[in-house]
């Protein structure tokens, strides 16, 4: 178990200027110094540990994560904290941008790694670690459904919710989303969900935001949500046409 | 046949009939007080008010009774958010019966007031001081609170930076000249370099139609094939508005002026 840190200015600097330089000579080695050096990093308030373990999705992460930091880190440390998130991402390095077979490493924006908060195109929801630990947090296994990949992964499903900063701390929107887009027979994300085409989950993202000026979205569940998405562009996805 | 979603009737309550207060006490968490005066809209007495407040990652709701019996007395406490956190309210009137979650009436960001607000009200770019634990060494600096679908750029500057903050209110050519170009760059940066489209509306509209009274052009579709290109773009884009922006300002010649060297031709190069 090692103690979690918080990675001040110069840290959190070091850790961008490693990620540019790893786009351009993808066989570097991660900094592992610097995760306990007092010089960039101090112990996260509230006092926790964390495992050096491997996790299969963002969904099990998600989950160790919340139960082993809530409660322990303040909630706007763990809301707010740039410094606690890339102490995170530069301790489990080797699953967020894993090195291939040729030991070479794919890198992703750097918005994936090091998020910006109150920066709108690097927002914290589309850190890799972040979003699991907000959604699970938030909502629980009402998430599960969109942390199936891989923590190194950028998936679709997450960028669309990522985007949806507003209207994804609500769980019933999440719900509903879940309600159009999940295959729970499959256990996959439906085929055509996160185009940019009618119906989709930005159209979704887009069509409540109007909702929002004329009901009280964030008080009506998914079911009531459901009923208010214009038919001609929903329709295909909603359950009960689904299953005709 | 799809449903509306506009024109349901909702009625805007005005900024004046409301009124939030976030109150402050170091070590302990934010809470905030609010006013409502309703009666004017002649709603039902039994429709909901709900007070919700967001910032960020944070969301919260408070149902505060009917028309007939709001309660709005006392503070009530915002969880996780502390002293230096700024979020926004909207108040809203909910229909009860046949009209169940349609929106009777309602107001969205409702900026609260604080101790040190220090009048940041509802300009474009609202001047926000801030503590130096919040700061800590910077002076300034740019930062984006999410109002709405939106995201409202502020200026936070340091209050314990010496004249800086009544500078920037008077906007005093010796500050304004070293700061505002950055600032504007930073703040179109952030509103821009993401798949955004040009619009006339909102927060962002407002943005891009001063933007354009510098420099005229719009910038170019969003290629999401090519995010990096993309992004260089609009980079592009907003360097040749803040180069307009500074030369419209004339920020070099009054900031000599200021100084009171009154030219600036021994100062270059020729």
């Amino acid at each position: 178990m090692s103690e979690v840190r918080v990675l001040n200015e110069a840290g959190v600097a070091q850790l961008r200027e490693f990620i540019q330089q790893l786009k351009m000579n993808p066989a570097m080695w991660p900094p592992p110094d610097i995760l306990s050096d007092t010089r960039y990093t101090v112990p996260a308030p509230g006092g926790a540990s964390v495992e050096l373990r491997s996790f299969s999705s963002k969904l099990e992460f998600g989950r160790y994560v919340a139960s082993t930091l809530n409660g322990r880190v303040p909630d706007r440390v763990l809301r707010t904290s740039i410094g606690l998130w890339v102490w995170l991402t530069l301790f489990y390095f080797e699953q967020v941008c894993p090195a291939d077979g040729n030991g070479r490493r794919k890198v992703l924006s750097i918005e994936k790694y090091i998020p910006s908060s109150g920066h709108i195109s690097t927002n914290p929801d589309k850190h890799l670690l972040f979003f699991p630990w907000k959604m699970i947090t938030l909502h629980g296994e009402e998430a599960a459904w969109l942390l199936n990949g891989a923590l190194r992964e950028d998936t679709k499903v997450v960028r669309e919710l990522a985007n949806s900063y507003r209207r994804n701390v609500s769980t019933e929107f999440v719900r509903l989303a879940r309600s159009l887009y999940f295959d729970g027979g499959r256990g996959k994300v439906k085929t055509g969900a996160t185009t940019n085409r009618p119906g989709s989950l930005r159209r979704l993202d887009r069509v409540v935001s109007q909702l929002d000026l004329t009901y009280d979205v964030f008080g009506i569940n998914a079911a009531g949500l459901a009923g208010l998405l214009p038919q001609r562009e929903f329709g295909r996805w909603l359950p009960e046409q689904s299953e005709n | 046949m799809s449903k509306p979603l506009y024109f349901t009737g909702r009625k805007e309550i005005a900024r004046g009939d409301v009124g939030v207060r976030l109150i402050e006490r170091s070590g302990e968490p934010t809470r905030f007080s609010a006013t409502a005066s309703l009666q004017r809209y002649g709603l039902p007495e039994a429709a909901t008010v709900v007070v919700e407040a967001y910032h960020n990652a944070y969301f919260e709701r408070f149902p505060v009774g009917t028309v007939g019996t709001i309660d709005l007395e006392g503070e009530r406490v915002l969880t996780g958010l502390e002293p230096g956190d700024r979020p926004l309210f909207r108040i809203k009137v909910i229909g009860a019966d046949g009209a169940a979650g349609q929106l009777l009436a309602a107001i969205d960001e409702v900026r609260p007031a604080a101790d040190d607000d220090g009048g940041a009200g509802c300009s474009l770019l609202p001047l926000v001081p801030k503590s130096r634990d919040v700061m800590g060494d910077e002076f300034w600096r740019v930062h984006f609170a999410h109002a709405g679908d939106e995201a409202r750029p502020e200026l936070w500057v340091n209050r314990e930076v010496q004249g800086l903050f009544p500078s920037l209110q008077n906007q005093d050519p010796k500050i304004t000249a070293l700061i505002m170009p950055e600032v504007f760059r930073q703040v179109l940066r952030g509103l821009v370099e993401d798949a955004e489209d040009w619009t006339e509306e909102g927060r962002l509209g407002q943005w891009l139609a001063l933007a354009q009274e510098f420099h005229p052009d719009e910038f170019d579709v969003w290629d999401g094939e090519d995010i990096e290109a993309s992004r260089l773009k609009r980079r592009e884009w907003v360097d040749a508005v803040v180069r307009a922006f500074s030369r419209a300002h004339r920020f070099f010649d009054r900031f000599h002026e200021q100084l009171g060297s009154g030219t600036t031709e021994e100062t270059t190069d020729e």
